[in-house]
This record gives structure tokens, C-alpha cells and sequence, in this order.
């Protein structure tokens, strides 16, 4: 019963992130358009109507296309470098983690080379205990395709390294802005062994000075099979928040600290405990972003 | 020639300039160019006031050498690739009418090419210097020869069209006597070149803010500039004004891409500390020929203290017009006639249009005078109305619908503003399907010309603005217009894809077509948060801002605001390839950038 609700909640919560890449299923807007009448609204007073289009054939010629040698390669010099490859390493969160005596730390690196439109792009993420042991460490590899303004594309695969876990992926989903500013990214993911699942990370940035910046994140993980091998149940596995005050040296180099709060739902947290695990965490971080 | 020198005060530099002369211009290929930091038009120290161009005498011929160069500005080395060793360039000055001859080399070992182009001049096509549009570039080690006969006079100005060496310092002034006599009279003359330096390697400059937009701007919004507009606008009113541009993951602050962060804005080549000095004498006429050469900053420019009358755009002449700001975009160029009466200091001021910095200079009567330099005003807010939006402002939710769009493209946009020229108005524009490069588009452009734009207007005192301008030059082209053509500015800042009709350059599917002596009207409708100096190579853009046909103002550059669609009418005179571009360095290498064939 539980479960079912959750799915439900899931699903709706999955149409409601994916909403803006859905235009069509947005309601028409209350207020009217006022370039967009469809020329029955009341008209003030001196309104000039607008003459017809041109009939399409009248229509003026833009482009010399036919003429020979394109535009581009003129001399066999392209005057204009708008397709300049570039790379960027990012690290989004290299941060040590500490409750109690519990210590460990958590990467979070991307990085890409490519284009405008596309980029071949990777994440990698994982945790290692203080001095330890690698307890989880996952690398995914996507080729990013720009499909909307603020939205790209991404399709490749994921790898877990978890020890004695491994385990690879085909994953696909969206990465990019929601309207007001949140930094999304939805992935979806099919296991070799044909099991479903999908995280969702939302992250967004509210600046107090130029330099100061705070930022709320969400992660969840949502799985559609019990795979009890992985400690996995069916439903949402678990949700982190954490909140992050940076401190912006350089564009490139901005160290901070925070809260992260972590918990672990449903058939996932009864196989943990059963396990002898725990379920919920709450960390102090401190840590850095960089990019170059 | 109206600009005569007071014989009395003949310039103590100019003789040794004349000196160098005689030497001929294979002193500076001897390297002595390190011991001379700034060309003669442009030097002033604290002791040395500059007494104008007046002796400086049109010349046929010029041997220009792109070298890098060290370049020392507030105790900092940078490295320029400067053009005959000095940034700003040696001032060019030819006469109307006159055939002239400029040897141009490259001899920057590591660059693919170098390049000039001449700035606003009409020319044959293969002397218009855009590599890859007019000619292959100069490569390392050659040397191209421009040749070309001069069909106008004014103020015009000359840089590198090659990559990013016009960051670097490859630019310089460009004067043209007429040879009927100035049509006004005036005493001295300055010419004043305002542009940006970066010690930081221009590429490097251009990765950073491809990566990360905002990279250089330090003036974004705060979670304290929200709470002081609901406190003095109210919390509904404070939101409907903010949360559009947010929805639309804009910023009302989407000033400028580069900032005084990391620009010190020169005059003259003199940084604002270094303080660039020209003479005048009381009661005289003084011709100001303020040009900007800047990669990226446009600039408000005023006197205090001083009207300023504003006689040539864009080397043209206009009817005098009184102000006392105005602001150039950047390859404009102004020419202001001022009249100071007292023996004190002015302070020349030309604050950057995001308030992130200023270039200044004074004029002076006598060496070691100052006045005081000016407050940088606060940075502006763009309001939804200003970029052509207020049809968003209280609208949190939703959007357009496709069908919606639909309608509107398949109807003319319905121009209800008489201001704007034309039996149809522009077409409406709707980018291919979610095409990423168009982050916006704007559905009711309105005519702006009449606006003096974002941060200005608001001090009490009279700003320029592109209505006021009246041609005072004699119209040599037909009023009927042939055809009727409309480009719109795109851009997608976030991704740092700037375009036009949606496309960058290279998925263009080929060069515009203008046709060889028609008139054109010429529709530009901005879809940016940002002014766009537009620009266009071997004719003249005649700007439909309401005067009579006779006498709409020449331009070669225009600044097109946010959510504005504006007119001009185009006489291709000559046949050839030609650029059209956005002036702004990197948003025309982002791709903000076309070829015009006239055929």
C-alpha cells in the first residue's frame, strides 16, 4: 500500500520536474498576451489594422545560397571561431563529512570537452572513509546533446565501483535549468540485470554578497525493484539535503561549509537495519568547488 | 581646414615628432618603440599637456607593422599586439579625395594572420579587411597593400579584424579631412580614444566567460537588493518585476559580459590614474573626436561643467545637437564641439554602461590641473519593459503556447506603433523548434530610438539619443524603398551562443543577399538582455528615426537596445562580400556574425 502511494507520489513528482520540458502541457496563461491576440479583443481607439503578409511567393529572397562559395569558407579562412571546442573540469563538491565520530569524505568531479551542442561529458561521484576504504565511487559517461535553451540531452552509461558491487548501466536524462534558476538533473538508469531507477539532484544558488552564496541541494533516489543483493527496496531509497554557505575566492576556487541531512525510506531502510546499518545521518561538511 | 594651432604654443612633442619623421618609419622597426610607450597624438604627462591634432598633416602613405609589444599601464606589463609598437595605433590622417597607400605587416611569428579594417570607410571589397570574408589574412612575415581612393570625411577609426587582436591593442584613430572645408568652425582638436585592456591573455578571457557567463561581473543581484525593493516597492510589486526574469533564468543586471573587473578603461591609452591631459584656451572652440575602440564596454560620456553639441556621428555630420551626456557604443564615434570660457579643468568622463568603471582625462588650460572625477552612478536594474517584456511582468507561471506561437508567426506582428517605418513592421520571429540558441524572444519590439537607455535619463540633464539625430550631409540615395529585409539579434547567454535569426555563423545557410544599388530597408529586432553595436561593412546604414528622408543620420554602427526593433535603409554601392556584425569582440566570435553579399 505504502509503496503503491509512493510510486504515485514518484510519478507525480517526475511529471512536475519534467513540466518545463513540456510546454504543451502547460495551462494556457490568465493574463492575455498582448502580441499574441488572436485579433478578437476589444481594440483602442485609432487602432490601425495591419495590412496583409506578403503572399508567400512575394516573399524576398534572404539568402544568396546559391551563389558560389558559402559564406564560411571565403579565402579558406573561416573569419569566425563560434564552434571552438572547450573543456572544463568541475568539481562540484569535494567535501569531508562528520557525525559524531563517523568521518568520511564525498567527491563529486565533471568534466567535458566539446561544443556548443554537444559535449562528451562525465560525472563521477563517491565516498571514502577518512584514510579508508572506498565505500562507494560511481563513474558515468554521457554523450550531452543541447535539445532546449537551458537543457541537454544526456545518454551513455553509469559504472559502480562499490566494492565487491560492481555494477554497470544504461543511463539517459536531462541536465539543466528550470525555470527560476534550479540546476537540474534528472538521470535514469537500467542495471545489467534489467532493474530501473532514477535520481533526481536539484541545486540552486542564492547570493548574499558578491561573493557569498548559498545553496540549498536535494538528491533522491527512487528504485522501480527490490534488489535486496544491494540493499535496494521498491520506492524512493532515500533523500539528501544539505545546505552549503560558499565562500567565492576566485571564480574558479570557492571553499564551504554546511549541513547535510541523509535518510533512507521504506523496504531500503528495514534491509539496512536488518543489515545492522544506519539510516539516518546528519553531517557537518566542509569542503571546496573549483573549476578550471 | 579650420582647426588652427596657436603658434605660441607650439608643441614641444610635435617638433620631436617631426624629428622622428625625418628619421622615416624604420626607427620603429629598429625597436625604439619601447622607449615610446604611446603614439605622439596621444601622449600627455603631468607636465605636458597634448595641444590637439591640428599639425599633424594628411598623409597618402602609412607603413603599418603589427609587433607584439610590451605595453606598461599603472606599474603592470602586459603584452600588446600593438600596431607600429604603441596602443592606441599611430593617428591616421588622409584627405578626401585623396588616393592612399597603407603597407600593412604581420609580424606576430605565431599569429595565423593579422588584419586591418577601416573602420566605417568605404572601400572596394578586397580592401574592407575581414580575413575569410575580403582576403586571406596577412600572414606572419608578409605584407598586404591596402589602395583605395576616399569618398568621405570624418572621424573613423581602424583595428585588427583577425581572432581576438583587438583586445590585445590593435586599433587606432582615423581622421579624414574633407577637402571642402570643415562644415563648422572650431579652434582645437583632440581626438579621444576610449577602449578596454586585459592583462589577461584574451583567450583566456574568452574561455572563462564562454564557461562561466558571469564570470567578471561583481555586480549581480543580492538577496539584499530583493529585501530593499519589497521594502520600497512592496512585496507584490518587487516580485512582479523580478520573478519574469527569473522564470526566464535572466538577470536584470545582464549589463555586460566583461567588466572593470578585470578592464582598466583607457583613454588615449592613459588609464584613469594616468590621466590623460589636452589643452584648451579659454573661450576657444574645442572639436572633441571621441571614438570607442573598446572589445567589449560602452560607454556614457560627459563634461561636467561644459553642453556639449553634438556635430558629426559616425563621421557624418549631424545638425548640432546640445546634450550633456550621450552614450557610444562601442565602434561609434561622436564628434562634440565644447566652449569652455573659465581657466579651470575639466574632467573628460566616460563612465562603462554596467558602472563597473570609468576612463577619464581632463582638459586644462595650463599642466598640473585636475577637476574632480565624478561618483560612479549605481548599477541599473533592466526593468521588463525595457527589454520588451512587459507583457510578463506579474506572470509567474506558464508561458507561451506553441499554438500560440504558432499564430503569431503565421501573422505579421501587429505594429501598432507608428513610429516604426514601414507598411508591415518587422517580421515576427519564431527560432526553429526550442532551438538552443534563443533564449528569448521578444514579442512586442517596440521603436526605442527615442529612449536614452538603460541608467540614463534620470539625472536632470539632457542625454543624446539616436531620435535627436539630424543628417546634415546631403542624401544621395532614392526614398523608395526595393525590398525589405528583416534580421533579429539572438542570443543565449547561459550557453554563450550569440546569433542571428537563431543561427551562428557557421550553420548559417549562406551569406545575406542584398542586391547591388537597391534600397533596402533593413528591419534589426534585439531578442537579448543586452545592447547590440551592430555593425555594417561598405555601406552606410541610414537610420529611419522619424526625420524626413533627406536627412536620416548616416551610421556604420548601430546600438541596438533590448526589445527594440529599428529601421535602416541600405544602398549597397558596392558588389562583394561584406561582414555584419555585432562590434562586441566576443560576441561576434561567439558567432553574432554574417556575411552580406551584394550581387
Amino acid at each position: 500500500m505504502k509503496n503503491r502511494a509512493m510510486k504515485i507520489y514518484a510519478t507525480c513528482l517526475t511529471l512536475l520536474l519534467l513540466s518545463p520540458l513540456l510546454p504543451a502541457q502547460e495551462p494556457p496563461p490568465r493574463v492575455p498576451i498582448q502580441a499574441s491576440d488572436d485579433g478578437t479583443e476589444p481594440k483602442p481607439e485609432g487602432y490601425r489594422s495591419p495590412p496583409l503578409p506578403p503572399p508567400p511567393v512575394q516573399q524576398i529572397r534572404k539568402y544568396a545560397e546559391d551563389s558560389p562559395g558559402g559564406p564560411q569558407q571565403n579565402f579558406g579562412i573561416i573569419p569566425i571561431h563560434d564552434n571552438h571546442k572547450f573543456f572544463q573540469v568541475l568539481g562540484k563538491r569535494l567535501e569531508y563529512r562528520r557525525e559524531g565520530d563517523d568521518e568520511n569524505e564525498l567527491w563529486e568531479i565533471d568534466a567535458w570537452y566539446g561544443g556548443d551542442h554537444n559535449k562528451l561529458y562525465l560525472e563521477s561521484e563517491g565516498e571514502r572513509e577518512v584514510g579508508g576504504k572506498t565505500e562507494s565511487a560511481r563513474l558515468e559517461v554521457f554523450w550531452n546533446h543541447a535539445v532546449r535553451p537551458y537543457w541537454d540531452l544526456q545518454l551513455g552509461m553509469r559504472h559502480d565501483f562499490n566494492p565487491g558491487q560492481s555494477r554497470s548501466f544504461f543511463a539517459a536524462g536531462f541536465q539543466g535549468m528550470t525555470p527560476y534558476g534550479f540546476e537540474t538533473d534528472l538521470t535514469g538508469y537500467i542495471s545489467e540485470d534489467g532493474d530501473g531507477s532514477w535520481r533526481l539532484e536539484i541545486e540552486r544558488s542564492f547570493h548574499f554578497t558578491q561573493r557569498l552564496e548559498l545553496e540549498p541541494r536535494l538528491e533522491t533516489d527512487f528504485s522501480f525493484s527490490d534488489i535486496p543483493t544491494y540493499n535496494i527496496g521498491d520506492g524512493f531509497t532515500g533523500i539528501e539535503l544539505g545546505l552549503r554557505l560558499r565562500y567565492m575566492i576566485t571564480p574558479k576556487f570557492a571553499p564551504y561549509i554546511g549541513v547535510s541531512w541523509e535518510r533512507k525510506f521504506g523496504d531500503t531502510a528495514d534491509l539496512i537495519e536488518a543489515d545492522g546499518g544506519e539510516t539516518e545521518f546528519t553531517f557537518a561538511v566542509a569542503g571546496f568547488r573549483f573549476w578550471f | 581646414m579650420a582647426a588652427q594651432q596657436d603658434d605660441l604654443h607650439k608643441p614641444l612633442f610635435g617638433t620631436r615628432r617631426r624629428f622622428l619623421q625625418t628619421l622615416g618609419a624604420g626607427m620603429f622597426s629598429a625597436g625604439i618603440n619601447a622607449t615610446f610607450p604611446l603614439a605622439s597624438w596621444a601622449f600627455s604627462s603631468p607636465k605636458y599637456l597634448h595641444n590637439g591634432i591640428g599639425d599633424y598633416h594628411p598623409e597618402t602613405y602609412f607603413d603599418l607593422a603589427f609587433r607584439y609589444t610590451p605595453l606598461e599601464i599603472d606599474g603592470r606589463t602586459g603584452t600588446s599586439t600593438a600596431i607600429n609598437g604603441t596602443v592606441p595605433g599611430p593617428l591616421i590622417r588622409w584627405r578626401e579625395g585623396d588616393t592612399v597607400t597603407m603597407d600593412v605587416t604581420n609580424h606576430m611569428q605565431d599569429t595565423n594572420h593579422a588584419s586591418i579594417h577601416w573602420h566605417g570607410i568605404l572601400v572596394p571589397f578586397r580592401m574592407d579587411g575581414v580575413p575569410g570574408v575580403n582576403f586571406n589574412g596577412i600572414q606572419p612575415g608578409e605584407t598586404y597593400r591596402y589602395q583605395f581612393t576616399l569618398k568621405q570625411a570624418g572621424t573613423y577609426w581602424y583595428h585588427s579584424h583577425s581572432y581576438l587582436q583587438e583586445q590585445s591593442g590593435s586599433y587606432g584613430p582615423l581622421v579624414i579631412d574633407p577637402k571642402d572645408g570643415e562644415p563648422f568652425h572650431y579652434d582645437r582638436d583632440h581626438v579621444v580614444v576610449l577602449s578596454d585592456w586585459a592583462f589577461t591573455d584574451p583567450e583566456t578571457l574568452f574561455r572563462n566567460i564562454n564557461l562561466s557567463p558571469e564570470y567578471y561581473i561583481y555586480y549581480k543581484r543580492t538577496v539584499f537588493d530583493y529585501l530593499r525593493d519589497v521594502r520600497k516597492k512592496g512585496f507584490a510589486e518587487a516580485n512582479a518585476e523580478l520573478l519574469p526574469f527569473r522564470r526566464m533564468n535572466m538577470s536584470p543586471r545582464d549589463l555586460s559580459n566583461v567588466t572593470g573587473y578585470i578592464y582598466t578603461y583607457l583613454m588615449n591609452g592613459h588609464s584613469p590614474d594616468m590621466n590623460w591631459s589636452g589643452k584648451f584656451l579659454p573661450g576657444e572652440t574645442v572639436r572633441l573626436r571621441f571614438i570607442n575602440s573598446s572589445s567589449m564596454s560602452n560607454f556614457d560620456v560627459r563634461i561636467p561643467g561644459l553642453d556639449m553639441d553634438v556635430v558629426m556621428v559616425d563621421g557624418k555630420a549631424v545638425k548640432p545637437v546640445r546634450c550633456h551626456e550621450f552614450r557610444i557604443g562601442v565602434a561609434e564615434t561622436y564628434d562634440v564641439l565644447i566652449r569652455p570660457r573659465d581657466a579651470h579643468a575639466y574632467t573628460l568622463y566616460a563612465e562603462s554602461l554596467d558602472r563597473s568603471g570609468y576612463a577619464r582625462g581632463t582638459l586644462a588650460p595650463e599642466p598640473g590641473m585636475q577637476a574632480p572625477i565624478p561618483a560612479l552612478r549605481p548599477v541599473p536594474d533592466r526593468k521588463l519593459e525595457d527589454i520588451g517584456m512587459g507583457m510578463m511582468k506579474g506572470k509567474y507561471f506558464g508561458g507561451m503556447s506553441d499554438t500560440m506561437k504558432k499564430k503569431l508567426h503565421h501573422k505579421r506582428m501587429q505594429m501598432q506603433d507608428d513610429a516604426i517605418p514601414g507598411p508591415n513592421g518587422p517580421m515576427p520571429f519564431l527560432p526553429d523548434k526550442d532551438n538552443p540558441n534563443v533564449a528569448m524572444v521578444v514579442m512586442n519590439p517596440q521603436n526605442r530610438l527615442a529612449e536614452p537607455g538603460v541608467g540614463l535619463g534620470h539625472d536632470g540633464w539632457k542625454v543624446l539619443t539616436y531620435k535627436d539625430l539630424v543628417s546634415a550631409e546631403t542624401q544621395p540615395y532614392k526614398a523608395t524603398v526595393d525590398r525589405e529585409m528583416c534580421i533579429n539579434i539572438t542570443a543565449n547567454m547561459e550557453r554563450f551562443i550569440f546569433s542571428l535569426d537563431g543561427k551562428k555563423f557557421t550553420e548559417q545557410p549562406g551569406p545575406y543577399l542584398f542586391k547591388y544599388n537597391e534600397r533596402l530597408r533593413l528591419f534589426l529586432v534585439n531578442h537579448t538582455m543586452m545592447e547590440h553595436p551592430m555593425h555594417l561593412h561598405g555601406m552606410w546604414m541610414q537610420l529611419e528615426n522619424g526625420a524626413r528622408h533627406e536627412e536620416i543620420p548616416y551610421k556604420h554602427t548601430i546600438l541596438v537596445k533590448p526589445g527594440e526593433a529599428l529601421s535602416v535603409l541600405i544602398t549597397p554601392i558596392e558588389k562583394g562580400d561584406w561582414a555584419f556584425h555585432c562590434h562586441l569582440l566576443y560576441h561576434m566570435e561567439a558567432g553574432m556574425f554574417q556575411v552580406v553579399r551584394v550581387a
